[in-house]
């Protein structure tokens, strides 16, 4: 995965957050600043995802995981598929009408 | 001729899961993307997950095709607007035209609503599950194991309202 360079400023009380990180798992802080804007951006696309805004493969490719990961990431998180009544009917006919034996 | 389904890669891993894919593959056509392949058993190899390797035995055994997915204007037109998939379930609706197939199977909900709006056929995997018991592929035990598999992936209300149709046909 590749990588650019970004200016940014960043509030000083996040800055205290990076502090900690870097003595708790023992990084640097450039390394700790990108590890928490990564578990943000996890929780945005995993959110996301959960609303139906986006998909399984599109959610995979945001974060750079596979299509199993994110599955196994929504059930460690609780997410879980929600049907529309409209897709529930449509689902339905369509399976009455198709799988015939 | 035999039905034409269409799977992607959310309903390909759930429905290995609840240990029904094999029973549907053998009964009713059904095919991948080269995409979803990649997607589903590709890197599900590379990292590991035993649904992978379930899913390309299936393969192997030719008792679920892969194919290339190939274009369409008619898709490229339809999905020109949405920025909510990805390239799997774009190659899934690739597929799904080109070969003239008659529904797609799928839990996603993102996808669902670009199918929806479309009128594109497809189906859920709860109704797989219950459609097959109906159609004695499965047994009622099988059904509910399977729902009890897939559980965990599903909402609690579609989750009871499965249990309770299989229920109803176990006891009368």
């Amino acid at each position: 995965m590749g990588s650019i360079s970004y200016p940014l400023r960043v509030p000083e009380t996040l800055m205290e957050v990076v502090e900690l990180r870097t003595k708790e798992e023992y990084v640097d802080k450039a390394t700790a600043l990108r590890q928490l804007v990564y578990m943000g951006a996890e929780d945005y696309v995993m959110c996301l995802y959960k609303k139906g805004r986006i998909s399984l493969s599109l959610a995979a490719k945001l974060l750079g995981k596979s299509v199993h990961d994110v599955l196994r990431l929504a059930l460690e998180k609780g997410i879980k598929t929600e049907h529309r009544d409209e897709h529930h009917k449509a689902s339905e006919k369509a399976v009455r009408k198709l799988m015939k034996k | 001729m035999m039905t034409k389904f269409v799977l992607d890669s959310d309903c390909l891993i759930k429905l290995t899961k609840s240990q029904i894919l094999k029973k549907l593959v053998e009964n009713f056509n059904c095919i991948i993307s080269e995409k979803v392949y990649d997607e589903c058993v590709v890197e599900g190899k590379k990292r590991f997950y035993e649904d992978a390797s379930q899913i390309d035995d299936l393969v192997i055994s030719k008792k679920l095709g892969v194919r290339k997915a190939g274009r369409n204007v008619n898709v490229r037109k339809m999905i020109g607007e949405i920025n909510t998939l990805g390239s799997g379930e774009i190659s899934t609706l690739f597929l799904f035209f080109n070969t003239k197939a008659d529904a797609v199977i799928s839990d996603d909900q993102a996808f669902l609503d670009v199918l929806y709006k479309n009128s594109i056929s497809f189906i859920v995997p709860v109704d797989v599950i219950i459609r097959l018991t109906e159609l004695r592929v499965i047994t009622v035990k099988e059904a509910l194991e399977g729902l009890e598999r897939l559980a965990p992936y599903i909402r609690e209300k579609d989750y009871l309202r499965a249990k309770k149709l299989l229920e109803v046909k176990k006891y009368g």
